[in-house]
């Protein structure tokens, strides 16, 4: 898919990429996150939007201190891997019953008044999650999005953060579907997480499949940014420099739990 | 610029070109603040002018604030702390450094002149009136811990142009008699000898001290932005011009280009100048164990804002790389 084509070419709307890679390894996952927001940034292209599963494991916000915001000791006891991310945000629990979507954006490619909204924090988490809220209306749900977090009924069923590199964003959030609540009780060591998180699974009138949730939020997503996903796959460059991200970054000790050295308020 | 002499040998000890010190100074009528205190409401501005007080603002943690004047005698401590816990029972963080520093002040007093004076962590008291009161502000194991000895300070001028209540006394007062400025310097600096089991050894400020102290009182002690509103300089060492560069972790190619253009801007200024290139996800100790990072940076760093310049605590640029002559040009403005 030629990048130019799609920016200047006779078709109206623009087209983005549709990525459903998911590596089965959750470091190797956060490095593909990474890479494709640098490639965006430094070579161009089209932006992406990513649909991906990661196996059991817990995904901690780049602020964070995992001592703290993890249980270790479970984590380590039930074999679950613990992963720093480039965005900032809470811990999460990642397993094959959560869906977790990824919008790689250079803000100059959009138009306005979307492009002037985005620049604004609080205005682009607005925007991001109501695509995924407009994808959950059309399945039926009444969800709505509240501070980045995504609701249905009061309790929480999505959680989102955002990196930004120069002038390209990653938002990436995840869609609890019908994840193990007491495995994530268990890492995260918040009793009774029933009480304020839910699966999208327990709200559905009926059983929905992994695919038409995600027919749903991307048709969502076409509609909230004017444009046209394209299914495509990762590039060369882009496979590469995740691997280098992998190898430097998120299979390393240092990043993902030793980073986080604390000091009034710095982790750098 | 006393206050600035302060800050010079504090930096001087904690960049290892100096011993611990201890300097004693006596200046004329001023309050002084503490950093994070108010000037609106800790300060009557009206009896200051009245009574021709100047205003200072001292390096500092606590919100305190203090009168002195040439009836006062003035102390500063720039010392590693970590030498300190073999005097200290019962060691409790901060407190103890502080107790432990009162103590030498009380121990001078006592045999000097007789009185019953007690330290603890917050001052020097006689009769339960406090005689010492003190200030301090930690880098790492390094404490500055300036404060006053009220020989026969104003304390009718004391109430009137602070707004803190506080049951104060002098020596003066306590020993009924004038009391030399002589006597009491000799009195700390005994008491600090028996107490830390050391042996004073009198100095000079030296030449690299005095360049720093001219440029502290420049940027920092002199202007009001610090002495009023309490806003600080960041200033590295022993006061060279910081130049941070806050960029992605591995560095992108927009990120090498602007660590080039940085080097290559301050090629001639060397002397001048320090960069540090913070690559954000390599941690806090990526130039060393006690790094000195602006307080901005923190701010960047919560709002990814990539890359970004930050010049003497100041973010000057972000998101871009700016051209060559804007960055020099942003660079010696404040050298």
């Amino acid at each position: 898919m030629d990048s130019s084509q799609l920016r200047t070419g006779k078709m109206k709307m623009r087209c983005w990429r549709l990525l459903e890679y998911s590596s089965k390894n959750p470091a190797m996952n956060l490095a593909i996150e990474e890479a494709i927001l640098r490639c965006l940034m430094e070579y161009g292209g089209p932006n992406s939007i990513r649909l991906w599963q990661n196996p059991s494991s817990v995904i901690i916000g780049y602020f964070q201190n995992p001592k703290s915001a993890v249980n270790m000791a479970a984590c380590k006891k039930m074999k679950i891997r613990v992963i720093r991310r480039i965005s900032g945000g809470g811990a999460v629990y990642h397993d094959h019953g959560n869906l977790n979507y990824s919008i790689f954006v250079e803000r100059e490619s959009l138009e306005n008044p979307l492009k002037a909204s985005i620049k604004d924090l609080e205005k682009s988490y607005a925007i991001f999650c109501g695509g995924v809220v407009e994808g959950l209306k059309a399945l039926g749900i009444e969800a709505y999005s509240q501070n980045g977090d995504i609701m249905i009924r009061g309790k929480k069923v999505s959680g989102s953060a955002q990196h930004r590199l120069y002038n390209v964003i990653l938002h990436h959030g995840t869609l609890m579907l019908n994840i193990n609540m007491e495995m994530l009780g268990q890492a995260l060591e918040i009793s009774n997480p029933e009480k304020f998180l839910v699966n999208l699974h327990e709200v559905l009138p009926n059983k929905i499949s992994l695919d038409k949730i995600k027919k749903a939020v991307t048709k969502s997503f076409e509609k909230t940014f004017n444009i046209k996903l394209e299914k495509g796959t990762l590039t060369s460059k882009e496979r590469r420099v995740a691997k280098k991200l992998y190898k430097m970054k998120y299979s390393q000790e240092n990043w993902n739990i030793k980073s986080y050295l604390y000091h009034g308020g710095f982790s750098l | 610029m006393e206050w600035a002499v302060n800050e010079a040998i504090f930096r001087s000890r904690r960049t290892g070109l100096a011993p611990d010190t201890l300097r004693l100074w006596q200046g004329s009528a001023s309050v002084v603040l503490g950093a994070p205190s108010s000037f609106k409401d800790d300060v009557n501005h009206e009896n200051c002018i009245k009574n021709s007080v100047e205003i200072v603002r001292a390096n500092s943690v606590s919100p305190e604030v203090f009168y002195y004047d040439m009836g006062s005698l003035n102390f500063a401590f720039a010392i590693d702390t970590s030498e300190l816990k073999q005097f200290i029972k019962n060691y409790q963080p901060v407190l103890s450094e502080y107790q432990l520093l009162n103590e030498c002040i009380a121990v001078g007093l006592n045999k000097k002149f007789r009185v019953t004076s007690k330290a603890d962590a917050t001052g020097v008291y006689i009769n339960n009136k406090k005689v010492s009161e003190s200030l301090q502000v930690w880098f790492y194991d390094y404490l500055l811990f300036q404060g006053i000895v009220h020989i026969n300070t104003n304390l009718s001028i004391y109430n009137q142009v602070t707004r803190f209540k506080k049951q104060l006394t002098t020596l003066k007062l306590e020993i009924g008699e004038e009391i030399p400025v002589g006597d009491v310097i000799n009195a700390l600096v005994q008491g600090v000898e028996e107490k830390l089991d050391v042996k004073f050894n009198e100095q000079r400020i030296t030449e690299e001290e005095q360049k720093l102290i001219q440029k502290l009182y420049r940027v920092k002690y002199s202007l009001d932005k610090w002495n009023i509103s309490g806003r600080e300089p960041f200033l590295i060492g022993m006061g060279k011009t910081t130049v941070e560069v806050f960029v992605a972790y591995p560095p992108t190619s927009k990120c090498r280009e602007l660590i080039d253009l940085v080097k290559n801007v301050t090629s001639d200024l060397q002397n001048e100048v320090e960069i540090r290139v913070w690559m954000r996800g390599r941690g806090i100790n990526q130039h060393g164990p006690c790094p000195e990072i602006s307080p901005v940076l923190k701010y960047v760093e919560k709002h990814s804002t990539l890359p970004a310049i930050i010049i003497n605590g100041e973010l000057k640029f972000s998101e871009s790389i700016p051209s060559k002559e804007d960055l020099r040009k942003a660079i010696l403005e404040v050298s």
